[in-house]
């Protein structure tokens, strides 16, 4: 698109009071995010840019009147894509992106503490031709290491606008100037693109060019979208790049041949790539030469440094890294306990309420048993997610987690894959599924699989109420040395290192085999400490509350309406009136009232458990049990671990129906523990021998329960081969231990 | 209401709730998204490929 058409377009927008586009970019740890998240709030929506998964996060930016469209571009140290993040990046600023016009201005954060480096990027965008605003972030920071830059001399030098800001500690007013530049960027005319190096900008518009007509010329009935002369910069520059990738994809391997042979003219010495870095620091050192102060003589080291000496080192670091994780699960299971508490409460009373409200019956039953307890089965576990990302927000803001990932770096070197995979895994802790859409920050392709197909392995909060139920069922409470080791926090110790064990081997093995290849070296900038804004990270455990929430109101919605029915029809009359004829004469000829209430109780759990026993999963679930019969489980358990496919929690609530327990079946129900425990073959023999609860333990820690986690593994590998063998591979992990555990007896 | 209009009635409700959720799984499918529920949908503007 020439500088004119977008001129034309931006006045069609603005004549239509349609938003402008301003895109963000910068190097990452600039205060990027959080300057986005300022002067967006809570105006956000997050998507996937369209055939990729890399996350777009567009927000509404409103000065005075006017509204604007800011887009968050992935950090990127320069526009040589080299990940389909940075690629994504350069798509937005090319307008290349459907349905998306291309950006009326750009934003860029430079780092005022390495604005050499920083500005390596901006002087890329600045070549495009849009105008830019410079938000130079970060200047206290700067300030407190002596570091000063004019940014009025550097707007001038650069022939754009420069702003100083602070991301960390700026409320809405301080970003006023900031907001101004931004509206009247908006405004100004569009420049004609221009290259450090001319002569290499030169032979791209020539390539872009007569690609053009070529393949106009082969394709008589269609039009030809136009080459972009910078797309065929970037690919002459970066060899072996996105855009080289994405050029040949398009034109063919003649393509590839041809940037060669003008790299080869056009640099003959050196790679070009090379070329373009000598000579924009020689561009970046003559702008900054004299407006920058830096300390001179020996440097005294910054207090992030110091800090860096201890947090960094491989023994005390590693000694520190597990205290904080330590506190991190300790603070999980421990602070959430009074809302998580408060919660379960809510969902008895709203349960009690239902039942006072309605009719006894169907209706009733649906709303408390289906519902109620579905959702808040599910619901329950909010706290301990928002506390664990609350933790993992402020760590990673804060600047530790990077410093974790470096420490960890050495131990997934181990198991093939690198301190990329730390993150994610950390936060499947909390869900397979946003950890796996974390992975996208993994630029090897096969490092990315393996640590998606050990992601599911760790220990969500999902399994957390299957492992409370059946220890709290059949682990006795017994304490050694001295009352300070439990042998139920012991066991549901046993079970995360199991899970740990089992994704860690996972990758292990998938990186000796199918997805063998070196382990890239793992290069990552140690971002300086700094205080976490508490507006940004409120609005992002908003945003992961948000998201939690809409699944609980959806899919688990769904399943437990289902499940509920399945569960509940078809009714058998015969039973019912064999229940009103057996409740009559227990009316009849029981005198005292508590013994005659709790005899019709139990009338109504047994009928509750005949009706379940015909029901659609019942006979689903004896249909079944042959499966499973090698386990040691009866149909009823058979029934409970197919039901919780979908969602591995919902296997509380179906075991609650099918042992017949009524309307709480909470696993810290002592009903439920009882009838668990008490659970017989019809000959009279146990159900749940230690052998056959462990074996359902150990099933439930590798199983693959989890049909969002198979929906995302689908989506972010583009493919259902991966999805099908992760669901296969850990099913029969868990059938396989189950069957071992089970022949303990 | 009597109990066996209550068991019509809840068939009903479960019918009609499976029903909304397959509707809105496959028209999630059709505009290419993975079918998954994680994002709210209104922010999911995913498509199948660039066009």
């Amino acid at each position: 698109m020439t500088p004119a058409n977008r001129k034309h377009l931006i006045a069609t927008d603005l004549e239509q009071n349609q938003q402008a586009v301003i895109a963000v970019i910068g190097n990452p740890n600039t205060g990027k995010s959080t300057l986005f998240n300022l002067l967006t709030g809570m105006r956000q929506k997050v998507a996937n840019y369209p055939g990729v998964t890399v996350e777009k996060r567009i927000g509404e930016l409103n000065i005075g009147e006017r509204r604007f469209q800011l887009i968050d571009l992935p950090g990127t140290y320069s526009l040589a894509a080299h990940s389909p993040d940075e690629r994504a990046a350069i798509d937005v600023l090319l307008g290349r992106i459907a349905d998306m016009p291309p950006p009326d201005a750009v934003l860029v954060v430079v780092d005022a503490t390495n604005i050499k480096r920083n500005l390596f990027v901006a002087t890329e965008v600045l070549e495009l031709g849009i105008p830019v605003v410079i938000a130079l972030n970060m200047v206290d920071l700067a300030a407190a290491q002596n570091i000063h830059v004019d940014a009025d001399a550097l707007a001038a030098r650069l022939n754009t606008t420069v702003i100083a800001t602070i991301a960390a500690a700026s409320g809405q007013n301080n970003l006023e100037p900031l907001k101004e530049a931004l509206a009247r960027a908006v405004d100004e005319e569009v420049q004609q693109p221009w290259a450090l190096i001319e002569d290499v900008k030169h032979a791209a518009e020539k390539l872009a060019s007569d690609t053009t007509r070529e393949f106009q010329a082969q394709a008589t009935d269609e039009v030809v979208q136009p080459v972009a002369a910078y797309e065929i910069q970037r690919a002459l520059i970066d060899k072996g790049g996105e855009a080289e990738k994405h050029l040949v994809a398009e034109f063919g391997e003649s393509l590839s041949l041809r940037l060669q042979t003008l790299r080869d003219q056009l640099s003959p010495d050196q790679t070009l790539a090379e070329r373009d870095a000598h000579h924009r620091y020689a561009h970046i050192t003559s702008v900054l030469d004299g407006i920058v102060q830096t300390p001179s003589g020996q440097l005294k080291r910054s207090w992030s440094e110091r800090i860096d000496q201890f947090v960094s080192h491989p023994i005390l670091g590693s000694l520190l890294f597990v205290l904080v994780m330590a506190t991190v699960f300790q603070a999980v299971f421990s602070w959430a306990t009074p809302l998580m508490d408060l919660i379960d409460t809510g969902a008895g009373w709203t349960t009690a309420q239902v039942y006072a409200i309605l009719p006894e019956g169907a209706i009733a039953s649906l709303l408390a048993d289906g519902v109620v307890a579905g959702v808040g089965s599910v619901i329950i576990f909010l706290p301990q997610i928002l506390i664990l990302f609350a933790f993992i927000i402020v760590l990673e803001d804060s600047g530790y987690m990077a410093r974790a990932a470096f420490l960890m770096d050495r131990s997934m070197r181990w198991c093939g894959l690198s301190g990329h995979s730390f993150v994610p895994m950390l936060s499947s802790f909390a869900c397979a599924v946003p950890a796996i859409m974390g992975t996208r920050v993994i630029p090897d392709t096969r490092d990315r699989i393996a640590t998606i197909m050990a992601a599911p392995f760790m220990t969500c909060s999902a399994r957390l109420p299957v492992y409370a139920l059946l220890i709290a069922a059949f682990i006795p409470p017994q304490h050694y040395f001295y009352g300070l080791i439990n042998l139920q926090g012991l066991v549901l110790l046993g079970l995360y290192l199991l899970g740990i064990v089992g994704g860690v081997l996972t990758a292990f093995l998938l990186k000796r085999t199918v997805l063998r290849g070196s382990t890239p070296t793992f290069l990552m900038e140690l971002p300086p400490y700094r205080t976490p804004n508490i507006k940004s990270v409120l609005l992002r455990l908003m945003e992961r509350a948000k998201a939690f929430l809409v699944r609980a109101g959806t899919v688990i919605f769904f399943v437990s309406v289902v499940v509920w029915g399945l569960a509940y029809f078809p009714r058998s009359e015969i039973l019912a009136v064999e229940f009103e004829r057996q409740k009559l004469l227990v009316e009849s000829s029981v005198q005292v009232e508590a013994e005659r209430e709790q005899a019709i109780a139990r009338l109504e759990n047994e009928l509750s458990a005949a009706q379940m026993e015909q029901s659609l999963l019942g006979r689903m679930g004896k249909t079944i049990a042959p499966l499973f019969k090698p386990l040691g489980w009866d149909w009823k358990l058979s029934a409970a671990v197919i039901a919780s496919f979908p969602a591995r929690e919902v296997v509380i609530a179906v075991l609650g129906t099918t042992y017949a327990v009524g309307a709480d079946v909470e696993a810290e129900d002592a009903g439920l523990r009882e009838r668990v425990r008490n659970a017989a073959w019809p000959d009279g023999r146990k159900v749940f021998t230690p052998g056959i609860a462990l074996g359902l333990m150990v099933f439930y820690a590798l199983c693959l329960q989890c049909a969002a986690t198979v929906a995302i593994i689908r989506r972010e590998t583009n493919s259902w081969r991966w999805p099908a063998f992760a669901w296969f591979y850990m099913t029969g992990l868990g059938y396989l231990g189950a069957y071992a555990c089970a022949q303990l007896g | 209401m009597n109990s066996q209009q209550q068991e019509w009635l809840a068939l009903g409700i479960v019918c009609l709730v499976a029903a909304v959720f397959v509707m809105r799984w496959l028209r999630q499918r059709k505009q290419g998204g993975s079918g998954c529920s994680q994002c709210p949908k209104s922010s999911c503007t995913s498509t199948p490929s660039e066009k």
